[in-house]
């Protein structure tokens, strides 16, 4: 994970943040790289550049994280040029069926029907729908089968935070999402993120946060809410929490500055990230049960 | 004198996948509050409905709160029978109905 450059220089027209690691979907690969392109989002005047040309694997945390930052780039008219790799093999596959070739540069769109496809391509939304996680259970009926209790599972999971984004966040570009089937450890793993506001801005609206750690246990724990709407109790995250803990899965949130991660059967474990995320990022990861 | 039967409110009648979740929740609610105005006890089946998550509870147990009192939520025997598809649609529940009787004594 080391080497690599961010290149900020007064002279250079060009902002160019360097990914030339794997972003796996690990908790360290995941704040490596945002690490690395946090600095380039604040430049004012120079072409901004993700270069994932040197990277040997991308999962989908990296996969919707990348194409949130774009889309809030064109939104801003502040485009975000993504330099994507072409190898190995199975990393330009996984540009090609993760959508990133097609949203970002144009390309094909891809078939989430071929047979090889093992991802849900990046996707944007506004206002979810109550089966917007419903691509995700067909993917993964396609290649395994799904018990009753984990397709309920994906779905709280997914749209606890889904409707969270739609509740709190105020997120210019809603929320963008990807999942992928992990055949060889038969899971799923799941990446919704928004570029809001953040936990931390939005609970401040009711309660006296101390920093980025203190809002995310608060939501970690349940209970704690802004009341965007009347009816809003502040269970979402902690459902999407509990949940995961009882089916054995792994969840990791960054906010601001701040991350928490959940392991199975290990208790939420907040910690300062050391640099500021605009917005809220989730990812989990559920094991699909065997059916008998 | 005969108990009455409840009327069965099938949730899943009343949920529509491809709208926000928000939409199936009013619906399920009119209708509750509708039967509930008539006095009989009702029993309100989950079974088959998918992607209901804490919003789609808060908007159904608010708006009967906010109607019939947050006694209505509590009484027992309990005028409104909840049946559920699994454990996991259950908690999720709950812990929406706790919420909703917890803020009714400290908002």
């Amino acid at each position: 994970m080391s080497g690599g450059y961010f290149d900020l220089s007064e002279n250079s027209r060009m902002a160019i943040a360097e990914i030339d690691f794997n972003v796996d979907d690990t908790t360290q690969s995941i704040i490596a790289f945002l690490k690395r392109v946090t600095p380039l989002l604040v430049t004012a005047d120079q072409q901004r550049v993700i270069d994932l040309s040197r990277s040997k694997y991308l999962g989908p945390d990296a996969a919707a994280l990348v194409y949130a930052l774009w889309l809030e780039g064109r939104l801003d008219s502040r485009p975000c040029e993504v330099r994507l790799p072409s190898e190995p093999e199975s990393l330009a596959a996984f540009c090609e069926f993760s959508g990133l070739n097609h949203r970002l540069l144009g390309g094909v769109p891809p078939n989430p029907e071929h047979p090889e496809s093992e991802t849900v391509p990046v996707n944007d939304f506004k206002k979810p729908l109550a089966n917007q996680a419903y691509p995700i259970i067909k993917l993964i009926q396609r290649h395994t089968e799904l018990a009753k209790d984990v397709e309920e599972y994906l779905y709280i999971c997914f749209n606890e935070v889904a409707q969270n984004i739609d509740d709190h966040s105020g997120s210019p570009i809603g929320g963008v999402s990807c999942a992928r089937f992990m055949r060889q450890r038969n899971e799923i793993r799941v990446a919704i993120v928004d570029r809001g506001r953040g936990i931390t801005e939005t609970l401040r609206r009711r309660y006296n946060i101390v920093d980025a750690r203190d809002a995310l246990s608060r939501v970690i724990q349940g209970g704690h809410t802004s009341k965007s709407l009347e009816t809003n109790q502040g269970l979402g995250i902690s459902n999407m929490a509990l949940v995961v803990k009882n089916s054995g899965g792994t969840l990791m949130i960054v906010s601001d500055d701040a991350y928490v991660e959940s392991r199975a059967g290990q208790p939420p474990v907040v910690q300062r990230l050391g640099f500021v995320f605009k917005g809220t990022a989730v990812f989990f990861r559920l094991p699909l049960a065997t059916v008998p | 004198m005969p108990p009455t039967i409840p009327i069965t409110i099938n949730a899943v009648e009343l949920f529509d996948p491809a709208k926000p979740v928000a939409e199936s929740a009013i619906a399920l609610s009119d209708r509750i509050l509708k039967d509930l105005s008539g006095g009989v006890p009702i029993s309100v089946s989950f079974s088959g409905v998918r992607g209901a998550a804490s919003s789609y509870y808060n908007i159904v147990l608010h708006r009967i709160k906010t109607t019939f009192g947050v006694e209505i939520l509590r009484t027992i025997p309990a005028r409104i029978e909840w049946r559920f598809d699994s454990d996991a649609q259950r908690t999720i529940f709950d812990r929406s109905l706790k919420a909703i009787l917890k803020a009714a004594v400290s908002p």
